[in-house]
């Protein structure tokens, strides 16, 4: 190990340290309240379905619009596995739960992992008839199952309670759960991205027909990006039920699903730092921007209330991004100790260009 | 048997109806290989401006339907030049991105501008009457035959334009080979802009059918009809017209019958088009009705 | 000499159009052979037909197994299938993975016999850590080979057109190829870096015991490097033979030689 490497690994370990004090001072409610802890909470899952789409998309190319349906899979499936049997007798008061179903109570991390598995085996079900072609099917493909699971929830009243929901969820999933989910999710992007069947993940999104002529196996490898990545989102999807206490089937729309893409996009995609940039910028936005659609007024000018006027903004700053800035936020470049430590030396060397352009103008 | 009969002619009319909006898909796909998704945005705005032409300034209803389908067209045309002629050689990725951005800043634009509160649809009797036929046991309302002797005629027009005029032939051309269509010296983007006019002037008729068959208008009513109908572009062969036509009655006809057949199954009637999509997939993944292989290296 | 891989009968055709007409076509054991022809000949279609692009409509594809004269049917396989029974190719025009590094590229050339599971690699299994050393090691050794294990961090696309011809051409053998398609491998290069590919050509096949078929236009190249030449007008072989045979052979001299473009 060099020098440098040694470095970097002090670091990064300090950065999770120091991270792990931080999370326990939120926790405790010293630097947030409540309000501000669940939006933290939000950022950092809406970072972990950012950083499962970019594997899939980003990565290795191919189209998905299913992060809600997978989300919703696994929000469905972990809460389903930890509420008590009594709690569902209350829930389901109109109808019945299954007998299967209704006494299942889990510990939340297997519920969670569960729930997980489950998402990456329906991405499994979707993945081996779209893989099967070239061309942009999975797109349409995520977008319908996402629609089905939809449907299916509001249909399935004795396994999912319908249109009410699940209420009641226990508030298992802290910051503890939510930052050691990202943590762990960031470590195993890095170790997918520097281990061969990253390489060739990246081979499918650069060239697919090359990719196949030196022996990558689309189908297989497609796959495995895919199921991984539903994989994610099945756990972000558990976390996030029990972050927000209740869930029903219009919380897993397809605008969910074009939020994710939006983080992605904005951060940047086929980066790590981007999607967490992004998700972070867009559930905090996404607050700040309340005022937009309760009103607000500058000096003497009061705006009325519009409601959506901030999801108007979103979606043009998709537009924004995709037409102007594709390389989103992050441009394109990965997060590394070396570009934080020369940074004083490209603020330096910036403010000298500016003085030169200034000498020279 | 009447019954069965009406409920058939029903399913005629909305596999016409997904046939016409599929071909705008198949079209699009097959110059830009790009799934279109701001379609099915561009069909609710269609309805909002039917809503507008003829509930609010009480215009006919053919004058309405007429200026609908303008309307549609130049929000077509205008999507087209905004976000997707810039991106032309970027990545295809960033195109099929940018095809969802529309798709979502029209319909959180709707909820803004239309607010999220559902409308009704214009009532227009004359094309919702029931016609008696024979002796008075088969009933089918006038708008199932308007639907389906509109889709012979356009079909017709449009089958007649793309094999006989210069515009036609260019743009079957692109759509075989768009890099040799370029070289050959044919003019891209006017090719271009006659499939977005196409395609949406057939996405504003097939949503005037749509709203008078299901009369309620809100910011995503557009994506289930849109989904659909490239699921129905894709079962006849995407790319392939007469295929888009086909694939669209194949769809209407299955979603209805089966409904018809089955009661039971009524709440899960949006699934059938996702279960026929994984298996023609699955299957036959050209389509039903292609002869080409797109498979470019 | 045992053959490698025999061509029979193989018919190819796109709708109405025959792009090859009952083809047959047979590579020795470490031997260099040469498809040449007018352009839209079916050269590279036969290419694509070898490595599963394309399924024939009739004829076979068969590849030594390495026992005896036992033959493989690998007619219709898909092409990372071919790709690891030991056929590696180039294309015309060269498809380096363009955002990875040079070092990436010949790594992924090696992917193919990766025997690690995705669970194994992304836990540093100590099993796919050394399959992953040895891999490194084989990489550098063969950009050595070509003179840039300098270069073997930057992106692959930053490299100058010949080098990235020579990289493409390193990546196939990266995987062990029995068997190596060059397609056009001279395409764009002036006499000398010509001569200089014979040269290499000549020592990747002794070096790393590995038989060759190529299309090529230059027939300078081909007269230097070819033991035995195939020459294909529209779709049908007009003649098979040593170089010096081909160049006498009045068939092909109307044919190709001398309306050729080169």
């Amino acid at each position: 190990m060099s020098k440098k490497q040694r470095r970097n690994l002090a670091l990064t370990c300090t950065t999770i340290i120091l991270l792990f004090v931080f999370f326990h001072f939120l926790q405790n409610g010293l630097i947030l309240d409540n309000y501000g802890i669940r939006i933290f909470n939000l950022c950092l899952i809406y970072s972990l379905v950012g950083l499962s789409l970019n594997l899939i998309q980003g990565y290795t190319g191919q189209f998905s619009l299913g992060s809600a349906g997978f989300m919703a899979i696994g929000a469905y499936a972990t809460t389903l596995l930890t509420l008590t049997p009594e709690v569902k007798e209350t829930l389901f008061y109109l109808d019945p739960i299954v007998p299967w179903l209704a006494n299942i109570h889990l510990p939340f991390l297997a519920a969670l992992l569960l729930g997980g598995i489950l998402t990456a085996f329906s991405a499994f079900l979707i993945g081996i008839p779209v893989f099967r072609l070239k061309g942009d099917y999975l797109s349409v493909a995520t977008l319908g199952f996402s629609e089905i699971i939809r449907i299916l929830l509001v249909n399935l009243q004795k396994i999912s309670n319908g249109t009410t929901g699940l209420k009641n969820i226990p508030d298992t999933a802290n910051i503890w759960w939510t930052g050691t989910a990202l943590i762990l999710a960031i470590v195993f992007m890095i170790r997918i991205f520097r281990s061969s069947y990253g390489r060739a993940f990246k081979a499918i999104r650069n060239d697919e027909f090359a990719a196949e002529a030196i022996g990558i196996s689309l189908m297989r490898h497609k796959l495995l990006a895919f199921c991984s990545s539903a994989f994610m989102a099945g756990i972000a999807g558990g976390l996030m039920a029990s972050v927000v206490g209740a869930i029903n089937p219009n919380l897993f729309r397809q605008s969910l699903s074009n939020d994710i893409l939006l983080i992605i996009v904005l951060g940047g995609t086929g980066t790590i730092t981007g999607s967490i940039l992004g998700g972070f910028i867009f559930v905090i936005a996404k607050e700040a921007l309340r005022f937009l659609d309760n009103g607000f007024s500058i000096g003497a000018i009061t705006f009325p209330a519009i409601a959506g006027l901030r999801m108007v903004f979103f979606s043009l700053l998709l537009m924004v991004v995709v037409l102007f800035f594709q390389k989103g936020l992050a441009g394109g470049k990965e997060f590394s100790w070396e570009r934080i430590i020369n940074l004083p030396k490209r603020v330096k060397k910036f403010i000298q260009r500016l003085h030169r352009g200034d000498a020279n103008g | 048997m009447s019954t069965l009969f009406q409920q058939f002619t029903n399913a005629l009319a909305m596999g016409c109806l997904y046939g016409l909006v599929a071909i705008g898909y198949s079209m699009v796909y097959g110059i830009l290989q790009l799934i279109n998704f701001a379609n099915s945005s561009v069909f609710m705005f269609s309805m909002y401006f039917a809503f507008y032409s003829i509930s609010v300034f009480y215009l006919p209803w053919y004058f309405g339907l007429i200026v609908m389908i303008l309307l549609t067209i130049l929000l077509g045309i205008c999507i087209q030049r905004v976000a997707y002629q810039p991106l032309r050689s970027a990545p295809r990725i960033s195109l099929t991105i940018s095809a969802i951005g529309v798709a979502y800043l029209l319909e959180n634009l709707a909820t803004v501008v239309f607010t999220a509160v559902p409308k009704s649809f214009p009532e227009i009797p004359f094309l919702q009457e029931m016609i008696i036929l024979g002796n008075g046991e088969w009933r089918v309302q006038r708008l199932v035959i308007f639907v389906i002797v509109s889709m012979v005629i356009l079909i017709t027009a449009l089958l007649f334009f793309l094999d006989h005029t210069k515009m036609g032939i260019a743009t079957k051309a692109v759509s075989k080979d768009f890099e040799t269509s370029q070289l050959m010296g044919i003019n891209i983007n006017a090719v271009i802009r006659v499939t977005f006019v196409i395609g949406s002037g057939l996405t504003a008729f097939g949503a005037f059918m749509w709203g008078l068959k299901y009369p309620q208008i809100s910011p995503t009513v557009g994506s289930m009809p849109g989904t659909k109908c490239f699921i129905a572009a894709v079962i006849g062969g995407i790319g392939n017209i007469k295929g888009a036509v086909l694939g669209g009655i194949i769809l209407g006809l299955t979603e209805i019958m089966l409904v018809y057949f089955f009661p039971g199954l009524s709440g899960y009637r949006d699934i059938f088009a996702f279960i026929i999509l994984i298996l023609i997939l699955l299957f036959k993944p050209t389509g039903l009705f292609s002869t080409k292989i797109t498979d470019k290296a | 000499m045992a053959s490698i891989l025999k061509l029979q009968n193989i018919k190819m055709q796109f709708g109405g159009v025959t792009a090859i007409n009952d083809l047959n076509l047979s590579i020795d054991e470490n031997q260099i052979v040469a498809v040449i022809g007018p352009n839209g000949a079916g050269k590279t279609t036969a290419f694509n037909v070898i490595t599963g692009i394309y399924e024939p409509t009739a004829g076979h594809v068969l590849y030594s197994t390495g026992y005896d004269s036992e033959f493989l049917d690998i007619t219709g396989y898909r092409p990372d299938k071919i790709a690891k029974l030991g056929i590696a190719r180039t294309f015309q025009n060269i498809r380096l993975f363009a955002e990875q590094t040079v070092l990436d590229n010949i790594l992924l050339g090696q992917h193919v016999h990766l025997k690690s599971s995705f669970l194994e690699a992304i836990s540093y299994f100590p099993h796919y850590c050394q399959e992953e050393r040895k891999m490194r090691e084989y990489a550098m050794e063969l950009l050595d080979e070509i003179g840039i294990a300098d270069y073997a961090n930057t992106d692959a696309v930053s490299l100058p057109y010949g080098i990235q011809r020579k990289l493409e051409i390193v990546r196939a053998l990266a995987s062990h190829p029995k068997l190596l398609l060059l397609d056009e491998p001279a395409a764009g290069m002036n006499p000398q870096e010509t001569n200089e590919l014979a040269d290499f050509i000549r020592d990747i096949k002794s070096k790393h015991k590995v038989s060759i078929l190529l299309i090529e236009h230059h027939m300078d190249l081909i007269m230097e490097i070819a033991e035995n030449i195939y020459v294909l007008d529209f779709g049908k072989l007009i003649a098979e033979g040593e170089p010096e045979m081909i160049q006498n052979n009045p068939a092909v001299i109307s044919a190709y030689l001398g309306v050729g473009d080169d």
